[in-house]
């Protein structure tokens, strides 16, 4: 009967730790499950970011595209007040309404033959009068401000 | 024999320095070609200008404006001629006089176009070492009056042109460019 009883404790030793121990796991699923999701995330290495001054060249096309957009806009203006709008708006980009223009009309062997250098201002009023935009922008320089301090065109 | 030699030499050396300096200045046909072509751009500015100047549509403060940049097309003191139906002569004008001129025409509607622009003389290098040529355009104008009358006529004008290498500073830097200027507009034919 004493051996009897003591396997009782025994069984019922082993049952309570059976019991605490299913408790206990039972709860780490539970408190598992209840994690916010941001957490498992976290545990995801973050993602390599390459720092590259490149991010700045896409930039520098946007606006040369933008440039390219505004001067088309001004030669094909329908009338003079919506061309002089954009001419205000583009002047925005510029250090100085009087920013040097440069229009190569020829190159030869590495050479180039400049038209008479104008300003900004005069430019794009060209455009405004002539009607017609016959050059692209082949460089731009850039003051620390981050505006256009000079401009090169050549012939399409 | 001496003799010979202690002129020769020095003779080489001039002749030889001549013709590097002459095929220094000498420009290919392709250049030339281009220079061509911007010269008869700035002519057909000119004509854009002149179209600006004489519409009555056109705000004051653009006019003169626009009088400023056809003013720089020409060389100093240039004239333009200008004639009538009615009359045999040929008054000329110093380039501002004649646009203003332009822009006061006593006509409620003024139409003027330029067309036929091209080379009659071409640009040739001058001993002084710029380039002169001429070139032609035809001018039809047409002046409408408020009462209906109308008055029209084709003018034949020759242009001189003058084309030179300069240099000029810019922001710390010197840069070579062609300067295009034109000259004298003369009057060569008016038909109705």
């Amino acid at each position: 009967m004493n051996i009897k009883l003591s396997h009782l404790y025994v069984v019922l030793f082993i049952f309570s730790i059976v019991v605490v121990n299913g408790c206990k796991s039972k709860k780490k699923v539970t408190a598992s499950t209840e994690k916010p999701p941001v957490e498992e995330v976290k545990e995801v290495p973050p993602p390599v970011v390459e720092e590259k001054p490149v991010e700045k060249e896409p930039a520098e096309l946007t606006l040369e595209a933008q440039l390219e957009k505004n001067f088309q806009a001004i030669a094909d203006a329908n009338s003079v007040d919506y061309a002089n709008r954009n001419i205000n708006e583009t002047l925005k980009f510029f250090a100085s309404q009087d920013a040097p223009v440069f229009i190569v009309f020829y190159r030869e062997n590495g050479v180039k033959d400049y038209d008479k250098p104008t300003t900004i201002d005069k430019h794009l009023n060209y455009l405004k009068d002539q009607k017609k935009n016959p050059y692209k922008i082949d460089k731009l320089i850039f003051n620390d401000q981050g505006k256009i301090e000079e401009i090169e065109l050549t012939s399409r | 024999m001496k003799n010979i030699i202690k002129y020769i030499i020095p003779v080489c050396i001039i002749f030889s320095l001549y013709g590097y300096v002459n095929a220094q200045d000498e420009i290919t046909p392709e250049r030339k070609k281009a220079i061509d072509s911007l010269a008869l751009e700035k002519v057909r500015d000119l004509s854009k200008y002149i179209s600006i100047i004489g519409d009555k549509a056109t705000d004051q403060a653009e006019a003169s404006r626009v009088m400023d940049r056809a003013e720089e097309l020409f060389v100093e003191e240039a004239e333009i001629g200008v004639s009538s139906m009615y009359r045999e002569q040929v008054n000329y004008y110093k380039v501002r006089q004649y646009l203003m001129r332009l822009n006061q025409l006593n006509y409620d509607k003024v139409m003027i176009k330029w067309y036929n622009i091209h080379y009659i003389s071409d640009l040739e290098r001058q001993p002084d070492g710029k380039y002169v040529g001429v070139i032609t355009v035809y001018q039809r104008f047409e002046g409408i009056s408020d009462d209906g009358l109308t008055y029209k006529d084709t003018t034949k004008k020759d242009i001189t042109i003058y084309v030179e290498k300069k240099k000029t500073q810019i922001r710390g830097r010197i840069i070579e460019f062609w300067d295009v200027l034109l000259g004298d507009i003369r009057v060569t034919e008016t038909t109705s």
